[in-house]
This record gives structure tokens, C-alpha cells and sequence, in this order.
């Protein structure tokens, strides 16, 4: 991640070197992106708030593996989405949830925090009715604003890959939007 | 997509509203925009998608930062010692030596070990609402397991004080430490992976929430006091 990389590296040394307080960089600088990368893997905004806290503990302990040559975000975003998969999973014997069940939005409204108009919702509602393969490369490249290379290496594809996904899945958005009545 | 756009003619208008063309692709663009109308209508709809995507993008997250700190303090959390190759620019550093870190370690008291500290919650669900999955009791320690998927809250009762430390140990390759209870000003006086140690005398009740590694099998999680095992438990396959 450019500039960004380098100082990433250099919080990430002093935390190795014992400046606890040094994390707190790393938390401001990607606590919007992971939040809200676990919220879409999780969709309820409470058990996205924990999960995110578990996240950078995680990353915080792991900080002595993390590869210098790897763009910080997209190792962090492979612990987050981890952590969500695993959190999933849990969650469902416990809430008794059907096998394929979509995760529960059981916690507040999101679009009460988001403060969303009611075409951002849409959007939003269009995205989560995606497959995962596709859904994954708009929340990066769009809601997440990454570059085609930082969203491919984040999910550990090829940039051809990432590309062909993400049309794929705008061509999907537009007929999606299009069945609701709303021209794109 | 309309049939008479090629692939090619596609992947120029997705890279167009992205602004990921070359000058020559511009060219190329632009040369495709003059003699198609579809190709017109084709980018106005995807600008117009594309808008739309950037409009509802995330607002501001809540601020994490002050609760992350202030569990990495409370459970004297330090980046664990990794078992990958160091890397070059941390090799070239003293840092690496002191990342070669503690995991947590801490002096809990609680008043009254009867008291639960399962006070926490994780998805939505109370620590003491989950399942248990094992248990154990010793005349002087009780410990006991619930489970939520892939996380475990070990609850251990210590009922008699001793002079000596007691320590919660467990499979550092099976699971791993995410916090402790209750949330306690901590005073470490052990470290290691896969080991809590609380200075004795102690009398109370302690607990740790552990995240399941990639191993699904048996798990044992023991509780000493004073050097001596009081309780073992066998967490059941995954």
C-alpha cells in the first residue's frame, strides 16, 4: 500500500519492539476498513463491533508473522475474514439456525448507524443477494475502496480473476436493481 | 450485456469507469463511444451503478481504538513468538527478540468464588448461556467448559487459597487466548505460550476465552495450583 506500507512497517516494529501504544495507529488506519469488511461477512453491527476488537487482537499477536512483502491490509483482511467464518459457524448450533442459513441480523437496524437513504439500502440489499464470489470483490473495490490489486491480493486471487469477477458481478447489480424497478 | 459488444468492448467500459485506461485505450474508447450507441448507453449505466456503489459506501466505523487498547492491557497481551522465518528487516533489528513475546499473564482476585465471571458476551450470546462441553472438579478447583463454535470460555474455581501461583494451561497449537474475565488491573508474573499464571495466595474464580485452532480433536485444559495439577478437563472433539 505504498507510503502507507512503509509506515505500517514501522508501527508494526515498534510494537515488536514493546510500544504497545504503537497499535493504536494500525487500529485507526483500518478499523473502518475491517469493521465494515467483518459487518458485510457478519451483517449485525454488535457482533461485528466484538469481532472486529477480537480481530486486531489477533493481529496484534500475530504481528511477529506478518510478511513485510504483503500489503498489511490484505493479511489483516484474511484474519478478519477468518475470524468471521469461524464466528459464523459457531454461531449456528447455538442459535439453532437451518445449515444454510443467511447469517442473522438480529442486532440493530444497520441502516439506523448508516443512516442510509433508502437507495443506499437497495444498493446494499442487491450486494448481499450476490454470490460470495461476486459479492466479495464490490464490498473490496467498492464500499472498501481498494485498488484491483490490493482487493485480489486481500482475497488471494489473481487480478485477472478480481476483474472478471467484479464486471460479472455489476452486470448481476444492474439486472438485480433493474428487477426492482430502478433503473441503474 | 447486449450481444453485439464484444469482450473486448466490455472490458473497456468497466476499466473506463474505474479510470483504469491507458491514453491508447482511451483512444480505443473513444473511437468505440463515436460508432456505438450501445456502448454509450452501456457507460452511462455503469457510471450510474458505479455512482451509486461509491454513494453507498461505508460511513465512519465506531472507534475501536480505545477498547483494543485497553484489552491488549488488561490481559498483558504482546505479539506471540512466531514459529515462520523471521524477516529480513526484522532480523536486522533488536526488535525481534522482543517480539518473541508473552502471551498474557495476570493476578486476578476475586472476593467470592462463587461469583460467576461469565459476565461476557460474544455474538450477541452471554458466556454463561453456552453450552457446556466439559467439566471437572478437585477439593480445591472446579473447572468448567462451554463452548460457542470455535471459542471456549474456561471457567476455573479455585475454592482453597495457596502460597503458590495457579496456573490454566492448555494446547497452544489448539487454541489460542482472545480475553480474559473478569476484566481486572493485571500484574504478570509468568509468560508462555499456551500458559496463564495468577500469583498466589489465591481464592476466587478466573476464566479465559480460548479460539479453536485448525485442530479438532480432544483437548485437554488443566489447572494447577502451587505446581500441582488439581484439574484436568478434556475438551470432546470439535
Amino acid at each position: 500500500m505504498g507510503e502507507g506500507g512503509a509506515e505500517d512497517l514501522r508501527v508494526i516494529e515498534r510494537c515488536l519492539g514493546g510500544d504497545v501504544e504503537a497499535f493504536a495507529t494500525l487500529v485507526g488506519s483500518y478499523q473502518r476498513q475491517l469493521f465494515w469488511g467483518i459487518y458485510h461477512r457478519v451483517r449485525n453491527y454488535e457482533d461485528a463491533q466484538e469481532l472486529s476488537q477480537i480481530v486486531f487482537l489477533k493481529i496484534f499477536q500475530n504481528l511477529g508473522s506478518f510478511d513485510p512483502d504483503r500489503p498489511f491490509f490484505s493479511w489483516a483482511y484474511r484474519i478478519a475474514m477468518n475470524e468471521s467464518s469461524n464466528f459464523l459457524r459457531g454461531r449456528h448450533p447455538v442459535e439453532a439456525l437451518p445449515e444454510n442459513a443467511e447469517p442473522a441480523s438480529n442486532g440493530p437496524d444497520p441502516a439506523q448507524f448508516m443512516e442510509m437513504d433508502e437507495r443506499s439500502r437497495e444498493i446494499h440489499a442487491a450486494v448481499h443477494a450476490l454470490p460470495a464470489k461476486y459479492r466479495e470483490p464490490v464490498i473490496l473495490c467498492h464500499f472498501l475502496q481498494l485498488s484491483y490489486e490490493d482487493a485480489a491480493l486481500s482475497l488471494e486471487l489473481p487480478v485477472a480473476t478480481l476483474k472478471s469477477r467484479l464486471f460479472a458481478a455489476r452486470t448481476q447489480l444492474r439486472s438485480l436493481l433493474k428487477a426492482h424497478g430502478h433503473a441503474s | 450485456m447486449p450481444p453485439e459488444l464484444t469482450p473486448r468492448a466490455q472490458d473497456l467500459l468497466q476499466r473506463a469507469v474505474d479510470g483504469r485506461t491507458s491514453p491508447a485505450e482511451r483512444q480505443e474508447l473513444e473511437g468505440l463511444l463515436r460508432g456505438s450507441a450501445q456502448a454509450r448507453e452501456e457507460l452511462g449505466e455503469l457510471r450510474e451503478l458505479v455512482d451509486a456503489l461509491q454513494t453507498a459506501a461505508q460511513p465512519p466505523a465506531p472507534d475501536l481504538v480505545s477498547a483494543v487498547q485497553q484489552r491488549i492491557h488488561q490481559a498483558s497481551l504482546r505479539p506471540a513468538r512466531t514459529r515462520a522465518r523471521a524477516p529480513r528487516w526484522l532480523l536486522a533489528s533488536s526488535w525481534g527478540l522482543i517480539a518473541a513475546g508473552l502471551l498474557a499473564v495476570v493476578l486476578l482476585h476475586h472476593p467470592d468464588p462463587s461469583a460467576s465471571l461469565a459476565s461476557g458476551t460474544m455474538g450477541g450470546l452471554p458466556y454463561r448461556n453456552w453450552p457446556v462441553v466439559a467439566q471437572a472438579e478437585a477439593p480445591s478447583a472446579a473447572v468448567t467448559v462451554r463452548r460457542n463454535g470455535g471459542t471456549c470460555f474456561v471457567e476455573a474455581r479455585i475454592q482453597a487459597a495457596g502460597p503458590g501461583p495457579v496456573t490454566i494451561r492448555w494446547d497452544p497449537g489448539q487454541f489460542s487466548l482472545l480475553n480474559l474475565q473478569p476484566a481486572q488491573p493485571p500484574a504478570p508474573v509468568q509468560a508462555g505460550p499456551g500458559e496463564l499464571a495468577f500469583q498466589g495466595p489465591y481464592h476466587g474464580a478466573l476464566g479465559a476465552v480460548l479460539a479453536r485452532r485448525e485442530g479438532t480433536g480432544p483437548a485437554d485444559i488443566v489447572v494447577a495450583q502451587d505446581g500441582a495439577d488439581r484439574v484436568k478437563v478434556t475438551i470432546p472433539e470439535k
